[in-house]
Protein backbone atom coordinates (compact mmCIF):
# COMPACT_ATOMS: atom_id res chain seq x y z
CA UNK A 1 0.00 0.00 0.00
CA UNK A 2 1.13 3.23 -0.55
CA UNK A 3 2.02 5.99 1.69
CA UNK A 4 0.92 4.08 4.64
CA UNK A 5 3.29 2.99 7.51
CA UNK A 6 2.54 0.55 9.77
CA UNK A 7 1.78 0.93 12.97
CA UNK A 8 1.98 -1.41 16.43
CA UNK A 9 0.91 -0.76 19.76
CA UNK A 10 2.20 -2.94 22.75
CA UNK A 11 1.38 -3.09 26.15
CA UNK A 12 3.56 -5.33 28.45
CA UNK A 13 -0.12 -7.42 28.57
CA UNK A 14 -1.21 -7.21 25.19
CA UNK A 15 -0.71 -6.14 21.84
CA UNK A 16 -3.40 -3.18 21.54
CA UNK A 17 -3.31 -2.36 18.02
CA UNK A 18 -1.52 -3.60 14.37
CA UNK A 19 -2.44 -1.39 11.48
CA UNK A 20 -0.95 0.13 8.44
CA UNK A 21 -1.62 3.60 9.08
CA UNK A 22 -1.55 7.14 7.03
CA UNK A 23 -0.50 9.07 9.61
CA UNK A 24 -0.11 8.97 13.26
CA UNK A 25 -0.02 11.49 16.42
CA UNK A 26 1.66 10.67 19.59
CA UNK A 27 2.15 12.29 23.30
CA UNK A 28 6.00 12.56 23.25
CA UNK A 29 7.11 13.79 26.73
CA UNK A 30 7.84 16.79 25.09
CA UNK A 31 4.52 17.94 22.89
CA UNK A 32 2.89 16.23 20.61
CA UNK A 33 4.61 14.34 17.31
CA UNK A 34 3.00 14.12 14.25
CA UNK A 35 4.60 10.97 12.15
CA UNK A 36 3.75 9.83 8.80
CA UNK A 37 5.14 7.53 5.55
CA UNK A 38 9.37 7.55 4.96
CA UNK A 39 9.98 9.60 8.35
CA UNK A 40 13.39 9.73 9.52
CA UNK A 41 14.21 6.66 12.51
CA UNK A 42 13.38 8.40 15.51
CA UNK A 43 13.39 6.81 19.03
CA UNK A 44 11.37 9.54 21.96
CA UNK A 45 10.46 8.79 25.30
CA UNK A 46 6.44 8.99 25.78
CA UNK A 47 4.43 11.20 28.37
CA UNK A 48 0.85 10.95 28.81
CA UNK A 49 -1.47 11.33 26.23
CA UNK A 50 -4.09 10.67 23.59
CA UNK A 51 -2.36 8.77 20.51
CA UNK A 52 -4.21 8.94 17.38
CA UNK A 53 -4.07 6.29 14.69
CA UNK A 54 -5.36 7.92 11.16
CA UNK A 55 -5.91 4.93 9.03
CA UNK A 56 -8.29 3.80 5.77
CA UNK A 57 -11.28 3.36 7.65
CA UNK A 58 -11.00 6.28 10.46
CA UNK A 59 -9.10 7.03 13.34
CA UNK A 60 -8.85 5.23 16.56
CA UNK A 61 -7.56 7.26 19.66
CA UNK A 62 -5.75 5.72 23.12
CA UNK A 63 -5.12 7.25 26.09
CA UNK A 64 -1.05 6.08 26.69
CA UNK A 65 0.52 6.60 29.88
CA UNK A 66 4.52 7.21 29.08
CA UNK A 67 6.39 4.37 27.67
CA UNK A 68 8.66 4.22 24.32
CA UNK A 69 8.12 4.94 20.17
CA UNK A 70 10.32 3.64 17.50
CA UNK A 71 10.06 4.65 13.81
CA UNK A 72 12.12 2.63 11.55
CA UNK A 73 12.08 1.98 7.85
CA UNK A 74 8.09 2.38 7.88
CA UNK A 75 7.43 0.43 10.95
CA UNK A 76 6.49 2.75 13.95
CA UNK A 77 6.28 0.39 17.07
CA UNK A 78 4.91 2.26 20.35
CA UNK A 79 5.78 0.56 23.69
CA UNK A 80 3.18 1.92 26.74
CA UNK A 81 2.33 0.38 29.99
CA UNK A 82 -1.22 1.36 29.33
CA UNK A 83 -3.12 2.19 26.38
CA UNK A 84 -7.27 2.31 27.25
CA UNK A 85 -9.53 3.62 24.48
CA UNK A 86 -10.26 7.35 24.58
CA UNK A 87 -13.75 6.48 24.07
CA UNK A 88 -13.79 4.24 27.30
CA UNK A 89 -12.96 7.42 29.44
CA UNK A 90 -15.46 9.30 31.28
CA UNK A 91 -15.66 12.55 30.97
CA UNK A 92 -16.99 13.18 34.97
CA UNK A 93 -14.77 10.29 36.32
CA UNK A 94 -11.45 12.69 34.71
CA UNK A 95 -12.51 15.24 35.96
CA UNK A 96 -13.04 13.69 39.10
CA UNK A 97 -9.25 12.22 38.91
CA UNK A 98 -8.29 15.75 38.78
CA UNK A 99 -9.50 17.05 41.55
CA UNK A 100 -8.48 14.03 43.72
CA UNK A 101 -4.98 14.49 42.09
CA UNK A 102 -4.87 18.41 42.76
CA UNK A 103 -6.24 17.29 46.35
CA UNK A 104 -2.95 15.38 47.42
CA UNK A 105 -0.73 16.34 50.08
CA UNK A 106 2.74 17.94 48.72
CA UNK A 107 4.57 18.34 52.15
CA UNK A 108 7.84 16.62 51.26
CA UNK A 109 9.71 15.96 47.99
CA UNK A 110 8.55 12.45 47.02
CA UNK A 111 5.07 13.54 47.60
CA UNK A 112 5.53 16.64 45.67
CA UNK A 113 6.88 14.42 42.93
CA UNK A 114 4.11 12.06 42.91
CA UNK A 115 1.37 14.70 42.73
CA UNK A 116 3.02 16.32 39.88
CA UNK A 117 2.49 13.08 38.15
CA UNK A 118 -0.42 12.43 39.01
CA UNK A 119 -1.91 15.79 37.74
CA UNK A 120 0.00 15.83 34.81
CA UNK A 121 -1.71 12.49 34.04
CA UNK A 122 -5.06 13.67 35.26
CA UNK A 123 -4.83 16.88 32.96
CA UNK A 124 -3.93 15.00 30.10
CA UNK A 125 -7.07 12.66 30.91
CA UNK A 126 -9.41 15.23 30.92
CA UNK A 127 -7.72 16.75 28.04
CA UNK A 128 -8.08 14.02 25.98
CA UNK A 129 -11.94 13.60 26.99
CA UNK A 130 -12.53 16.77 26.01
CA UNK A 131 -11.01 17.15 22.47
CA UNK B 1 -20.62 -60.63 52.39
CA UNK B 2 -18.51 -58.24 55.03
CA UNK B 3 -15.52 -58.09 53.32
CA UNK B 4 -16.97 -57.31 49.47
CA UNK B 5 -19.41 -54.23 50.93
CA UNK B 6 -16.55 -52.94 52.61
CA UNK B 7 -14.24 -53.02 49.21
CA UNK B 8 -17.32 -51.91 47.27
CA UNK B 9 -17.66 -48.57 49.60
CA UNK B 10 -13.45 -48.01 48.69
CA UNK B 11 -14.67 -48.34 45.24
CA UNK B 12 -17.06 -46.35 45.13
CA UNK B 13 -14.49 -43.63 47.03
CA UNK B 14 -11.87 -43.76 44.62
CA UNK B 15 -14.92 -43.12 41.87
CA UNK B 16 -16.02 -40.32 43.38
CA UNK B 17 -12.24 -38.63 44.17
CA UNK B 18 -10.87 -39.87 40.79
CA UNK B 19 -14.19 -37.23 39.66
CA UNK B 20 -13.05 -34.76 41.42
CA UNK B 21 -8.89 -35.00 40.10
CA UNK B 22 -10.72 -35.43 36.93
CA UNK B 23 -12.41 -32.00 36.99
CA UNK B 24 -9.34 -30.39 38.90
CA UNK B 25 -7.48 -31.52 35.54
CA UNK B 26 -9.81 -30.25 33.17
CA UNK B 27 -9.37 -26.52 35.35
CA UNK B 28 -6.09 -26.58 35.56
CA UNK B 29 -5.91 -27.06 31.51
CA UNK B 30 -8.32 -24.28 31.34
CA UNK B 31 -6.28 -21.86 33.37
CA UNK B 32 -3.15 -23.22 31.77
CA UNK B 33 -4.46 -22.36 28.07
CA UNK B 34 -4.94 -18.75 29.64
CA UNK B 35 -1.78 -18.22 31.12
CA UNK B 36 0.08 -19.57 28.21
CA UNK B 37 -1.48 -16.64 26.09
CA UNK B 38 -0.79 -14.18 28.93
CA UNK B 39 2.35 -15.38 28.80
CA UNK B 40 3.03 -15.30 25.04
CA UNK B 41 1.36 -11.66 24.70
CA UNK B 42 3.78 -9.72 26.81
CA UNK B 43 6.59 -11.44 24.61
CA UNK B 44 6.41 -8.82 22.15
CA UNK B 45 7.36 -5.93 24.46
CA UNK B 46 10.30 -8.03 26.26
CA UNK B 47 11.21 -8.36 23.30
CA UNK B 48 11.07 -4.80 21.58
CA UNK B 49 12.45 -3.42 24.75
CA UNK B 50 15.61 -5.32 24.31
CA UNK B 51 16.05 -4.79 20.92
CA UNK B 52 15.56 -0.59 22.39
CA UNK B 53 18.29 -0.84 24.73
CA UNK B 54 20.59 -2.59 22.18
CA UNK B 55 20.14 0.20 19.67
CA UNK B 56 20.12 3.27 22.27
CA UNK B 57 23.33 0.80 24.05
CA UNK B 58 24.95 0.73 20.55
CA UNK B 59 24.24 4.80 20.55
CA UNK B 60 27.79 4.84 22.97
CA UNK B 61 26.32 5.96 26.01
CA UNK B 62 28.17 4.98 28.76
CA UNK B 63 27.34 2.08 31.69
CA UNK B 64 26.88 4.33 34.75
CA UNK B 65 22.94 3.46 35.23
CA UNK B 66 22.69 2.62 39.30
CA UNK B 67 20.51 -0.12 38.35
CA UNK B 68 24.36 -1.47 35.90
CA UNK B 69 26.19 -0.87 38.99
CA UNK B 70 27.86 -3.61 41.18
CA UNK B 71 27.92 -3.18 45.14
CA UNK B 72 30.71 -5.34 46.12
CA UNK B 73 30.69 -3.18 49.69
CA UNK B 74 27.18 -4.15 50.93
CA UNK B 75 26.76 -7.87 52.36
CA UNK B 76 23.00 -8.10 52.05
CA UNK B 77 20.58 -9.98 49.45
CA UNK B 78 17.52 -10.15 48.68
CA UNK B 79 15.70 -12.81 47.29
CA UNK B 80 12.59 -13.06 46.14
CA UNK B 81 10.56 -16.45 46.08
CA UNK B 82 7.45 -17.39 43.77
CA UNK B 83 5.42 -20.15 45.25
CA UNK B 84 1.66 -21.23 44.29
CA UNK B 85 -1.07 -20.38 46.85
CA UNK B 86 -2.52 -23.61 46.29
CA UNK B 87 -1.21 -27.08 46.66
CA UNK B 88 -2.14 -30.32 44.55
CA UNK B 89 0.39 -29.57 41.81
CA UNK B 90 3.08 -32.02 42.64
CA UNK B 91 7.03 -31.19 43.13
CA UNK B 92 6.20 -27.97 42.62
CA UNK B 93 6.59 -25.67 45.42
CA UNK B 94 9.15 -28.11 46.47
CA UNK B 95 11.40 -28.07 43.84
CA UNK B 96 10.98 -24.02 44.43
CA UNK B 97 11.66 -24.45 48.60
CA UNK B 98 14.57 -26.70 47.96
CA UNK B 99 16.13 -24.31 45.33
CA UNK B 100 15.76 -21.42 47.54
CA UNK B 101 17.02 -22.61 50.75
CA UNK B 102 20.28 -23.81 48.73
CA UNK B 103 20.51 -20.25 47.55
CA UNK B 104 19.81 -18.74 51.38
CA UNK B 105 22.96 -21.26 53.03
CA UNK B 106 24.99 -20.57 49.52
CA UNK B 107 24.39 -16.95 50.35
CA UNK B 108 25.63 -17.37 54.15
CA UNK B 109 28.66 -19.43 53.09
CA UNK B 110 30.02 -16.66 50.48
CA UNK B 111 29.01 -14.36 53.12
CA UNK B 112 25.90 -12.49 52.32
CA UNK B 113 22.90 -12.38 54.54
CA UNK B 114 19.71 -12.63 52.81
CA UNK B 115 16.41 -10.83 52.97
CA UNK B 116 13.69 -13.33 51.64
CA UNK B 117 10.72 -12.03 49.76
CA UNK B 118 7.96 -15.00 49.38
CA UNK B 119 5.29 -14.79 46.90
CA UNK B 120 2.71 -17.76 47.71
CA UNK B 121 0.57 -18.85 51.20
CA UNK B 122 3.04 -22.52 50.20
CA UNK B 123 6.46 -20.75 50.29
CA UNK B 124 5.11 -18.71 53.64
CA UNK B 125 4.11 -21.64 55.57
CA UNK B 126 7.20 -23.38 55.00
CA UNK B 127 9.60 -20.81 55.95
CA UNK B 128 7.51 -20.12 59.05
CA UNK B 129 7.82 -23.83 59.87
CA UNK B 130 11.24 -23.46 59.97
CA UNK B 131 11.51 -20.58 61.86
CA UNK B 132 13.35 -18.59 58.71
CA UNK B 133 12.46 -15.17 58.90
CA UNK B 134 10.38 -13.38 56.16
CA UNK B 135 11.25 -9.85 55.25
CA UNK B 136 7.58 -9.80 54.04
CA UNK B 137 5.22 -12.01 52.14
CA UNK B 138 3.27 -10.37 49.30
CA UNK B 139 -0.32 -12.05 50.42
CA UNK B 140 -2.16 -9.80 48.84
CA UNK B 141 -1.23 -11.08 45.41
CA UNK B 142 -3.70 -12.68 43.02
CA UNK B 143 -2.90 -16.16 40.75
CA UNK B 144 -1.87 -14.75 38.07
CA UNK B 145 -0.82 -10.56 38.99
CA UNK B 146 -1.22 -7.67 36.50
CA UNK B 147 1.89 -5.62 35.08
CA UNK B 148 0.49 -2.89 37.31
CA UNK B 149 1.04 -5.09 40.63
CA UNK B 150 4.41 -6.25 39.53
CA UNK B 151 5.90 -3.38 38.84
CA UNK B 152 4.81 -1.57 42.20
CA UNK B 153 7.48 -4.45 43.32
CA UNK B 154 10.12 -4.13 41.36
CA UNK B 155 9.85 -0.36 41.88
CA UNK B 156 10.47 -1.47 45.66
CA UNK B 157 13.52 -3.99 44.89
CA UNK B 158 14.57 -1.02 42.24
CA UNK B 159 14.59 1.62 44.82
CA UNK B 160 15.92 -0.73 47.59
CA UNK B 161 18.98 -1.71 44.81
CA UNK B 162 19.74 1.80 44.34
CA UNK B 163 20.16 3.12 47.92
CA UNK B 164 23.09 0.42 48.21
CA UNK B 165 20.35 -1.74 50.71
CA UNK B 166 21.27 -5.22 48.67
CA UNK B 167 24.35 -6.36 47.14
CA UNK B 168 21.81 -8.02 44.49
CA UNK B 169 18.68 -9.07 43.79
CA UNK B 170 17.99 -12.53 43.10
CA UNK B 171 14.18 -13.92 41.78
CA UNK B 172 13.97 -17.82 42.42
CA UNK B 173 11.03 -19.60 40.06
CA UNK B 174 9.75 -22.02 38.00
CA UNK B 175 11.09 -21.15 34.50
CA UNK B 176 8.49 -23.03 31.75
CA UNK B 177 10.57 -24.30 28.81
CA UNK B 178 7.72 -26.36 27.36
CA UNK B 179 4.75 -28.36 28.40
CA UNK B 180 7.07 -31.17 29.29
CA UNK B 181 9.82 -29.41 31.02
CA UNK B 182 9.98 -26.90 33.78
CA UNK B 183 12.74 -25.97 35.80
CA UNK B 184 13.45 -24.26 39.56
CA UNK B 185 15.82 -21.44 38.20
CA UNK B 186 17.03 -18.71 40.89
CA UNK B 187 17.60 -15.41 37.79
CA UNK B 188 19.64 -12.31 38.52
CA UNK B 189 17.35 -9.48 38.49
CA UNK B 190 19.88 -6.97 39.86
CA UNK B 191 22.20 -5.78 38.88
CA UNK B 192 20.88 -5.92 35.62
CA UNK B 193 23.21 -8.49 32.93
CA UNK B 194 23.10 -8.01 29.52
CA UNK B 195 21.01 -10.71 28.00
CA UNK B 196 23.02 -13.68 26.46
CA UNK B 197 22.25 -13.27 22.65
CA UNK B 198 22.89 -15.88 19.77
CA UNK B 199 24.35 -15.38 16.89
CA UNK B 200 21.11 -14.19 14.69
CA UNK B 201 20.36 -11.60 16.56
CA UNK B 202 23.65 -10.27 17.02
CA UNK B 203 23.71 -9.98 13.57
CA UNK B 204 20.58 -8.27 13.80
CA UNK B 205 21.83 -5.83 16.07
CA UNK B 206 24.81 -5.46 14.07
CA UNK B 207 22.43 -4.05 11.22
CA UNK B 208 20.60 -1.97 13.19
CA UNK B 209 23.48 -0.11 15.45
CA UNK B 210 23.92 1.27 11.86
CA UNK B 211 20.45 3.55 12.10
CA UNK B 212 20.94 6.99 13.25
CA UNK B 213 17.91 7.67 15.17
CA UNK B 214 16.50 11.17 15.80
CA UNK B 215 16.57 10.76 19.70
CA UNK B 216 14.19 12.39 22.04
CA UNK B 217 15.88 12.80 24.61
CA UNK B 218 19.25 12.33 24.56
CA UNK B 219 20.40 8.34 24.35
CA UNK B 220 21.64 8.82 28.31
CA UNK B 221 18.26 9.81 29.14
CA UNK B 222 16.43 7.12 27.03
CA UNK B 223 18.28 4.41 28.56
CA UNK B 224 18.15 5.64 32.30
CA UNK B 225 14.72 5.85 31.10
CA UNK B 226 14.55 2.11 29.26
CA UNK B 227 16.64 0.04 32.10
CA UNK B 228 13.83 0.09 34.90
CA UNK B 229 11.09 -1.15 32.47
CA UNK B 230 13.79 -3.53 31.48
CA UNK B 231 13.85 -4.65 35.08
CA UNK B 232 9.80 -4.34 35.34
CA UNK B 233 9.23 -6.49 32.04
CA UNK B 234 11.85 -9.12 33.35
CA UNK B 235 9.88 -9.55 36.83
CA UNK B 236 6.63 -9.59 34.85
CA UNK B 237 7.94 -12.34 32.65
CA UNK B 238 9.39 -14.69 35.76
CA UNK B 239 5.89 -14.29 37.47
CA UNK B 240 4.53 -15.43 33.70
CA UNK B 241 6.53 -18.13 34.01
CA UNK B 242 5.45 -19.41 37.53
CA UNK B 243 1.75 -19.24 36.86
CA UNK B 244 1.93 -21.05 33.41
CA UNK B 245 4.53 -23.86 35.19
CA UNK B 246 2.05 -23.90 38.04
CA UNK B 247 -0.41 -24.45 35.51
CA UNK B 248 1.67 -27.18 34.22
CA UNK B 249 2.39 -29.08 37.26
CA UNK B 250 -1.28 -29.11 38.55
CA UNK B 251 -2.25 -30.48 34.84
CA UNK B 252 -0.02 -33.11 35.30
CA UNK B 253 -0.47 -34.09 38.99
CA UNK B 254 -4.36 -34.53 38.74
CA UNK B 255 -3.75 -36.29 35.50
CA UNK B 256 -1.78 -38.76 37.59
CA UNK B 257 -4.41 -38.95 40.46
CA UNK B 258 -6.91 -39.43 38.01
CA UNK B 259 -4.30 -42.40 36.27
CA UNK B 260 -4.12 -44.16 39.56
CA UNK B 261 -7.60 -43.52 40.69
CA UNK B 262 -8.34 -45.55 37.31
CA UNK B 263 -6.02 -48.34 38.29
CA UNK B 264 -7.03 -48.92 41.83
CA UNK B 265 -10.68 -48.93 40.59
CA UNK B 266 -9.51 -52.02 38.60
CA UNK B 267 -7.80 -53.62 41.08
CA UNK B 268 -10.97 -53.09 43.77
CA UNK B 269 -13.34 -54.71 41.23
CA UNK B 270 -11.24 -57.39 41.14
CA UNK B 271 -10.84 -58.08 44.69
CA UNK B 272 -14.17 -57.23 44.98
CA UNK B 273 -15.34 -59.89 42.20
CA UNK B 274 -13.19 -62.93 43.66
CA UNK B 275 -14.67 -62.28 47.28
CA UNK B 276 -18.35 -61.68 45.63
CA UNK B 277 -17.39 -65.49 44.39
CA UNK B 278 -15.79 -67.16 47.29
CA UNK B 279 -18.51 -65.72 49.04
CA UNK B 280 -21.03 -67.36 47.22
CA UNK B 281 -18.99 -70.65 46.70
CA UNK B 282 -18.62 -70.62 50.42
CA UNK B 283 -22.66 -70.42 50.58
CA UNK B 284 -23.46 -72.86 48.49
CA UNK B 285 -21.00 -75.29 50.25
CA UNK B 286 -23.38 -74.62 53.62
CA UNK B 287 -26.20 -75.52 50.96
CA UNK B 288 -24.92 -78.79 49.90
CA UNK B 289 -23.79 -79.48 53.65
CA UNK B 290 -27.08 -79.22 54.73
CA UNK B 291 -28.58 -81.09 52.06
CA UNK B 292 -26.15 -83.73 52.72
CA UNK B 293 -26.88 -84.19 56.20
CA UNK B 294 -30.42 -84.25 55.62
CA UNK B 295 -30.23 -87.46 53.93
Amino acid sequence: MADTLHCDVITPEDKVLECEATSVILPAHDGLVGIMHDRAPLLCKLGYGPLRVETSSGTQSYFIESGFAQMLNNKLTILTAKAQPIADIKSDEARKELEDALALPSGNDEEVDGKFVAVERARARVRSVSA
Amino acid sequence: MAKARAIDTRRKTVTNIQKITRTMQLIATARFQQSLAQATASKPYTEKISELVQDVSSAGTADEHPLLQQHDACRTRALLLLTSNRGFCGGYNANLLRIASKTLSDNLVNGFDTDLYVVGKKGMKYFKFIGQDIEKAFTELPDAPTFAQVQEIADDFMAKFASDTYNAVNVAYMRFLSTARQEAEVAQLLPLQKQESDASEEEESTTQADVTYDYSPDPSVLLAELLPVTVRIRLFQYFNDAVVSENVARMVAMKSATDAAGDMKKMLTREFNRARQSQITTELLDIMGGVEALK
